[in-house]
């Protein structure tokens, strides 16, 4: 590492990461749904859905998109005028938003009902 | 006096292929400062340790170097602030070295010449000075405080990775000189910063605040620069 990290350096490693991964979920969805050739091809889809690896995926997809939305507000908050005392704060406010989001849906996602 | 070990990476371009470390063991009062430590080892244990400084009082910026994996003033950074055991020095990340914990500061430079740094105003000068009120001098009161030692550049992620991004004290820099009410390049020193080598590089992720020996605000200064780009890209937008 070439330098000691901090709050600020955690955040900007979330949001590129998350970035890329949304960047290919992306690519990865538009192929499918470009690909889809009437109903008996979206049942197949449908039916792939259900697959319990695939239910993983979004999960973690999820989770993923929670972060990437989450920080993003608050880089855009940073960047639109909130004083930088906050860049701290609201980072642990974003921070306790996706593990909130990323279990209630990880329990409904998997099985269980909220 | 207590004993304090230096683990120092060390590079000779003379002898040394690559940096190696040395450790120097001190003795040292809690209330001297690293630079002290770097003074008592070329005075006592080894000459030929190699290192920048001028006014010892936190105000030239010469003796900048990355201090327990932090950039920092070694003469601004007491002993008994930094955790006991091995204290650990090394050169300015990024910038290229020279010897031992000299860099390269040229690039670094370069990059706030890019910035102008000085101020352009063609109208005739007044008879006495060009004034300038209190509330107007409070705009820029914290990015004059500036001493260009480059702590902050050497822990930008996007300097690191950019070698030709300005770097946020070469924006600091432009900031002082756009919001200064007696200069009138706006336009000018605008253009010379809203590329994507500039402004647009800095991600907003405060490690420059987070070292920045003078407290400098550095993040918010150069957020600030981002509002006035767009602003201006909009109003010209609308006005067609």
């Amino acid at each position: 590492m070439r330098h000691k990290l901090y709050t600020g350096s955690f955040a900007w490693i979330i949001q590129r990461v998350s970035g890329v991964l949304l960047a290919l979920f992306l690519t990865l969805h538009l192929y499918f749904m470009k690909n889809i050739n009437g109903p008996l091809g979206y049942q197949s889809i449908a039916g792939m859905m259900k697959n319990p690896l695939i239910k993983f995926g979004e999960t973690i997809l999820l989770m993923v998109a929670a972060a990437h939305t989450l920080n993003g507000i608050r880089i855009v908050l940073l960047e639109a005028g909130a004083p930088t005392r906050f860049q701290k704060p609201l980072f642990y406010l974003a921070a306790l938003g996706i593990v909130v989001l990323s279990i209630t849906g990880a329990y409904s996602l998997l099985g269980g009902r909220i | 006096m207590e004993q304090y070990i230096l683990k120092i990476k060390r590079f000779d371009p003379e002898k040394d292929r690559k940096p190696r470390w040395e450790k120097f063991r001190i003795e040292m009062e809690f209330t001297d400062r690293v630079l002290d430590g770097f003074i008592k080892i070329k005075d006592a244990i080894d000459g030929s340790l190699t290192f920048r400084r001028s006014c010892a009082h936190g105000i030239c910026g010469s003796c900048a170097v990355k201090i327990n994996g932090k950039s920092g003033l070694a003469c601004q950074t007491i002993i008994k602030d930094v955790p006991p055991g091995e204290i650990v020095i090394e050169p300015l990340p990024a910038f290229p070295v020279i010897k031992d914990l000299v860099v390269d500061i040229e690039p670094f430079f370069g990059k706030n010449r890019e910035a102008m740094p000085y101020l352009i105003n063609n109208e005739p000068p007044p008879e006495l000075e060009r004034l300038q009120s209190p509330e107007e001098q409070e705009k820029i009161l914290q990015s004059i405080t500036c001493i260009m030692c480059g702590c902050c550049a050497s822990s930008c992620p996007s300097y690191w990775a950019d070698k030709e991004y300005m770097g946020p004290s070469a924006l600091l820099k432009a900031y002082r000189f756009i919001m200064d009410s007696r200069d009138r390049a706006l336009e000018e020193r605008m253009n010379s910063i809203a590329k994507p080598h500039g402004l647009w590089r800095c991600h907003s992720i405060y490690n420059c605040v987070e070292v920045c020996p003078k407290e400098i605000d550095i993040t918010s200064h150069i957020a600030k620069l981002k509002r006035l780009a767009v602003k201006k890209k909009l109003s010209g937008f609308f006005k067609g």
